[in-house]
């Protein structure tokens, strides 16, 4: 589905985009509603019958995460507690379409459901979702299942002695040598912090 | 007492009910009280319920009832013991599983086998273990799952998995001994036959139990069925409707009891309402948190469910903090707050360990000890530091920063009285922290230590029996703690802490011949791990009226009020880990309950803690800088008030505001620039040029060098770089002038370079840093070489690094300017000379020469001409003429060198003028009124100062600029 034009009404578009039988790419500036179709998306899945555990959300930040994780279980508490005509009306708002009495039923469950869903709704940075896999299949990645990520304090400490050990490493000397000639006097002690930050990217 | 199997609310105070009932039924034969037994969920449990009698007891001396906690029958010595066989330790087993796993890694593919890995892999295949045995699971069961899609993966954990399955079961056969959970389920089993062949006549009571292990719902029945027995399940809900029941599911607070339920063959209309709280606040409370949490398959009752009293959130505050620090603050306040009421008790409940150790910090602000009695790890407590930093210190062969982190320790005594050695080490860190100090030496100042054993192990090549290195580690650490007075043993192994870890070395010890041989470079993180995960708990609480607890420990103990804290996902409930081993699917089909069993169990223990008569709830917003996600329980109680109006009625007090406003100050001030004004008694009479041009720029550091007499130290891991590199130029570039005098023989380059790679050696670079600077400076050596040759001039004397000393008369008497020139070329005929300055760094700018910023070079071009620089060295009479001044810029990069000249007439203008604007800097600092200001201005303030923290320059440099906060 392609759609440049910016619609009269942008609830069409982000309702289209919102809509799990099509595939989407939204592009849109900051507050938006980016999250909001994402939200929404997630929501029609599950008005759909998907059920919560087999639906993977990734962000690139936690703030992200948790941001769409409050937000669906808001509207979904919202739905749990709101009168029979608020709730039409909001799924009406949705899925643009009048509600079955199934369906209201089932949208007054989904906020309990989906708080209990067995193993967590996955809703994750691309690291914890990764972390995950490495937990569940200790043998074949190699690693001991109840393994600890490394705090950034840690990180740094262990970079730090790694710079000091390559600044007395042979091999590196080459290297060096060469590179001494294209840079100025002070830019030396740095050089290294600025070669790995360089690597992260 | 005639039901058998009976329930209580979660208002009331269990233990205290039972122990004022069993106190009314033994009145009359107080002695029968000793033949009664009562199980317990936990010691904690037993301890609460004795202190209940006692209570009770009002005096009374009582024979008491032997109380058991169910889950360590064995520990009691009583019944069926003998009969089950023993079990091998936690520890024992995990070290055996570590060698298994070490032995056969490649097998099993698993890769870079560390020792540490192996025993993370054993803690994990042991809990697995575990669980498998308490719910009696077949491990022979695992080889028929066959999952079709995976096949090929589950054939390689299969495999091993045959370290549990195949392996560590031969070895314990071999030995006669079981794994722990196999003995635990064997003595509950065999306890419930042997009361089902031979009831006793005395009274058996289960209390409080949910546990729903099968063995433990055998046993259960079993009691219920005796003719003075009793079974009393905490909070079995039998209103909740059957559709409702039936769909409770694992994360549900009813889980535990319906599985108990289903293990003893009953249905919730054989327990009968024991207790039953009267109090209609608490049974509204009740129904709200059993409504909230009810089975989300019915949860779209929430809209027909009766309405709530306003008074069901009464005595109920939720509260929310920003951060996690905010949050402590705020327990920590209301906890102080509850102190106000004689004889209240509070307890603080959390499984956030960190979040219980901020509250204690935060309780002594009003000098309150409030100890977290889930414990503390070993590993974190004052003697498991000080093993990990003495292992560490020898692994490193004694590189000096580990040696001084050791060393600092408190626990090290090193055979002297413990202040002595600590005087001694700071005087150690002081010589190894001097400026510029080119050599470094470990030194050992202890008497009656020698490291060389344990060092020489960590040296090996070959693999080291792991008892070796513990046994000379230990030898090692006991030798290091010892005092002058006390031997290092009674020192290192003293306290709570020091017992446990005592008796923790000594298990790992008598079973180290297990691990066998490893690489001694592992030995240091393999210690740790094992160590690791065993707590050191307070024997005692250490406030009578204030506890911390963790939610388990908690069970069945009341309190007056009750603080839930850290009620976010992930800490309260704890989020439910994947198991490594099976899918869901394959636990199920095993036998085993999900693992969001867990999660039902934390929510049975929030329904009990949310019914105290007080209850205080808390979180943070944030935490690590992250958002968090509240906990679900509270989002689900937040539904169900929605329907009903009420969610906004939480009361919350404003605890939390109070918190952020304890520590805010009335009002901000932003602290001014220091300027001191000392006497001038005080204040220096002798300066150096450079110095002068400091005294200008910022002559705060001259007061903080000169009158408090303060020298920066260098950091502890500092790295000789730029600096040294300068040093190595001058000198260089020195002594071949003062060989060679005007001369350049053709060798030039390879004295220079000689000379060079000398000192670069003697300077003690880095292989990277010598590799960075050399060719720099052969590139500068080149340069120096050939523009000398430009100018050979044999008229021509060169002076190197000649001292000078001027007396010059000011207000408050003489003042000494010296000074000490890089070079300066003297025309002994011509009577003339021109002063040479070599800058690795930046030459001044013009303008700064002109407004006086940079008056070095003037000024010693003006002690020149006034005959300051001594005969001897200038080699020529007073009388001489400055005719010029050189910058020499020494740039490393190519053709960066060059030199920046000063002409007669302007170097002549400029030594004029900054020796006469020194007269007035002098007499300006001889009057007692002229503050040594900090960077006056700071567009010429030195780029790097060593007093910049002293200044506080970051303080009111922004302070001057920013807005004001309020």
């Amino acid at each position: 589905m392609i759609s440049n034009q910016p619609s009269e009404n942008p609830n069409i578009n982000q309702r289209r985009a919102a809509d799990p039988k099509a595939s989407v790419w939204v592009g849109a500036s900051a507050g938006s509603g980016k999250t909001k179709v994402l939200s929404d998306r997630v929501l029609n899945l599950l008005l759909a019958g998907s059920a919560p555990e087999k639906i993977l959300c990734l962000t690139f930040t936690k703030a992200a995460a948790t941001q769409m994780s409050n937000r669906i279980a808001n509207r979904l508490s919202r739905w749990a507690a709101m009168p029979d005509a608020e709730l039409v009306a909001d799924l009406m708002d949705l899925q643009d379409k009048k509600p079955e009495e199934a369906l209201i039923r089932k949208a007054r469950r989904l906020f309990a459901e989906v708080l209990d869903v067995a193993g967590g709704m996955k809703i994750l940075t691309i690291h914890s979702f990764c972390q995950q896999l490495l937990k569940r299949f200790p043998v074949e990645a190699g690693v001991a299942p109840n393994f600890e990520v490394m705090d950034e304090r840690d990180a740094k400490l262990i970079l730090k002695n790694v710079l000091q050990d390559s600044i007395r490493s042979v091999a590196l000397q080459k290297d060096v040598e060469t590179v001494s000639e294209y840079i100025e006097d002070d830019s030396f002690e740095g050089i290294f912090q600025k070669i790995y930050a360089e690597r992260k990217k | 007492m005639q039901a058998k199997i009976v329930t209580i609310d979660a208002a009331s105070p269990l233990l205290d009910i039972l122990a004022a009932r069993i106190l009314e039924q033994t009145k009359d034969n107080p002695l029968s009280l000793a033949d009664m037994v009562v199980i317990l969920p936990t010691r904690r449990a037993c301890r609460s319920l004795k202190e209940a009698f006692i209570r009770l007891g009002e005096g009374r001396v009582l024979l008491l009832p032997r109380m058991l906690p169910v889950a360590s029958l064995e520990d009691t010595g009583l019944f069926v013991g003998e009969s089950v066989l023993p079990a091998i330790s936690f520890l024992e087993r995990k070290m055996l599983l570590t060698r298994l796993i070490m032995a056969k890694a490649d097998v099993y593919g698993i890769e870079n086998p560390t020792p540490e890995k192996a025993a993370m892999l054993a803690d994990s295949l042991a809990d697995f273990l575990d669980e498998a045995y308490q719910e009696e699971t077949d491990l022979y069961r695992l080889k028929d799952l066959v999952p079709e899609s995976f096949a090929a993966h589950w054939q390689e954990i299969l495999r091993f998995l045959q370290i549990i399955t195949e392996e560590l079961p031969k070895i314990l056969a071999a030995s006669g001994r079981i794994n722990p959970a196999e003995r635990m389920v064997g003595l509950l089993t065999k306890q419930a036959e042997e009361w089902k062949q031979n009831p006793p006549d005395y009274p058996v009571i289960a209390a409080g139990i949910t546990g729903s292990l099968p063995a433990t719902g055998r046993l259960l029945k079993v009691i219920a069925g005796l003719p003075k027995g009793l079974v009393i399940l905490p909070a079995l809900d039998k209103d909740m409707d059957e559709e409702s029941f039936a769909a409770v599911d694992a994360s549900h607070p009813q889980y535990e009891m319906k599985r108990l339920l289903e293990n003893m063959g009953l249905v919730r209309e054989d327990v009968q309402v024991w207790h039953s709280s009267a109090n209609p606040l608490f049974q509204e409370r009740e129904r709200l948190v059993k409504e909230a949490l009810r089975p989300a398959s019915t949860t779209d009752k929430w809209l027909h469910i009766p309405p709530f009293s306003a008074q069901v959130l009464e005595n109920v505050r939720k509260i929310e903090c920003e951060t996690v620090n905010e949050e402590a603050l705020t327990v920590a306040l209301v906890l102080r707050e509850v102190l106000e009421t004689p004889e209240k008790r509070a307890m603080l409940v959390t499984s956030d360990r960190d979040l219980a150790a901020r509250v204690a910090a935060q309780m002594k602000r009003w000098g309150i000890a409030l100890d977290d009695s889930a414990g503390q790890d070993i590993t974190e407590t004052p003697v498991g530091v000080f093993l990990r930093l003495v292992a560490d210190a020898a692994a490193s062969g004694l590189e000096f920063r580990q040696v001084l982190a050791l060393l600092k320790h408190p626990l090290a005594g090193a055979g002297m009285k413990p202040t002595d050695l600590r005087i001694e080490v700071r005087k150690w860190e002081k010589s190894l922290r001097k400026p510029r100090e080119k050599v470094r030496h470990p030194k050992w100042y202890g008497k009656n230590v020698d490291f060389a054993p344990l060092v020489t192990l960590f040296q090996s090549s070959s693999e080291v029996k792991f008892a070796d290195i513990l046994r000379t580690h230990m030898e090692l650490a006991e030798a290091l703690a010892a005092s002058d007075v006390e031997a290092g043993p009674l020192r290192l192994w003293r306290g709570e802490a020091g017992q446990t870890a005592a008796a923790l070395i000594a298990e790992i010890s008598a079973a180290a011949h297990i691990i066998g041989d490893i690489n001694p470079l592992y030995y240091p993180a393999l210690l740790q791990n094992l160590l690791k995960g065993n707590l050191v708990r307070p024997k005692f609480g250490t406030h009578p009226r204030l506890e911390i607890l963790g939610p388990i420990e908690a069970r069945l103990q009341k309190a007056d009020l009750v603080i839930i804290a850290g009620l976010n996902e992930g800490s309260f409930p704890k989020a439910a880990e994947a198991d490594p081993w099976l899918s869901r699917q394959m636990r199920a089909e095993c036998g085993l309950p999900s693992v969001e069993a867990k999660i039902g169990i934390a929510a049975h223990d929030f329904t009990e803690l949310f019914c105290a008569p007080e209850v205080v709830m808390t979180r943070s917003l944030k935490s690590g800088g992250a958002p968090t996600v509240p906990s679900r329980w509270l989002l689900r109680m937040d539904t169900v008030l929605e329907v009903f109006a009420l969610n906004e009625k939480w009361a919350s007090q404003n605890f939390a505001a109070i918190s952020k406003k304890l520590d805010r100050p009335e009002q901000v001030k932003p602290c001014q620039p220091p300027a001191p004004c000392p006497p001038v008694s005080v204040r220096p009479r002798r300066l150096s040029v450079t110095e002068i041009e400091t005294l200008m720029r910022d002559p705060y550091a001259i007061y903080a060098k000169h009158i408090l007499k303060l020298f920066a130290l260098e950091d502890i891991d500092y790295e000789p770089g730029r600096a040294e590199y300068g040093t190595v130029l001058h000198g260089v570039f020195e002594n071949f002038v003062k060989e060679w005098g005007g001369k350049v023989p053709p060798d030039a380059k390879e004295i220079l370079l000689a000379a060079g790679n000398k000192a670069f050696l003697e300077t003690g670079f880095s292989v990277a840093t010598y590799a960075f600077w050399w060719p720099r400076f052969v590139r500068v050596a080149e340069w120096f070489c050939d523009t000398m040759k430009c100018r050979e001039d044999l008229n021509i004397k060169y002076v190197c690094e000649s001292k000078a000393s001027l007396v010059i008369p000011a207000p408050e008497g003489e003042f000494t300017l010296v000074a000490k020139a890089d070079r300066i070329d003297v025309n002994p005929a011509k009577k003339t000379a021109v002063v040479v300055d070599y800058k690795t760094g930046q030459i001044p700018s013009e303008k700064n020469m002109k407004a006086g910023y940079s008056p070095q070079l003037p000024l010693e071009a003006a002690m020149l001409q006034k005959g300051a620089f001594s005969a001897a060295d200038a080699n020529v009479d007073a009388g001489i003429k400055v005719v010029g001044m050189e910058f020499w810029k020494l740039s490393g990069s190519s053709s960066g060198s060059r030199i920046a000249k000063f002409a007669e007439d302007k170097t002549q203008e400029y030594l004029c003028q900054e020796y006469e604007r020194l007269g007035i800097l002098i007499a300006k600092f001889d009057n007692p009124a002229t503050p040594y200001e900090a960077t006056p201005r700071a567009d010429v303030a030195p780029t790097y100062s060593d007093y910049e923290h002293l200044e506080r320059v970051k303080e009111w440099s922004t302070g001057k600029n920013g807005e004001n906060d309020e």
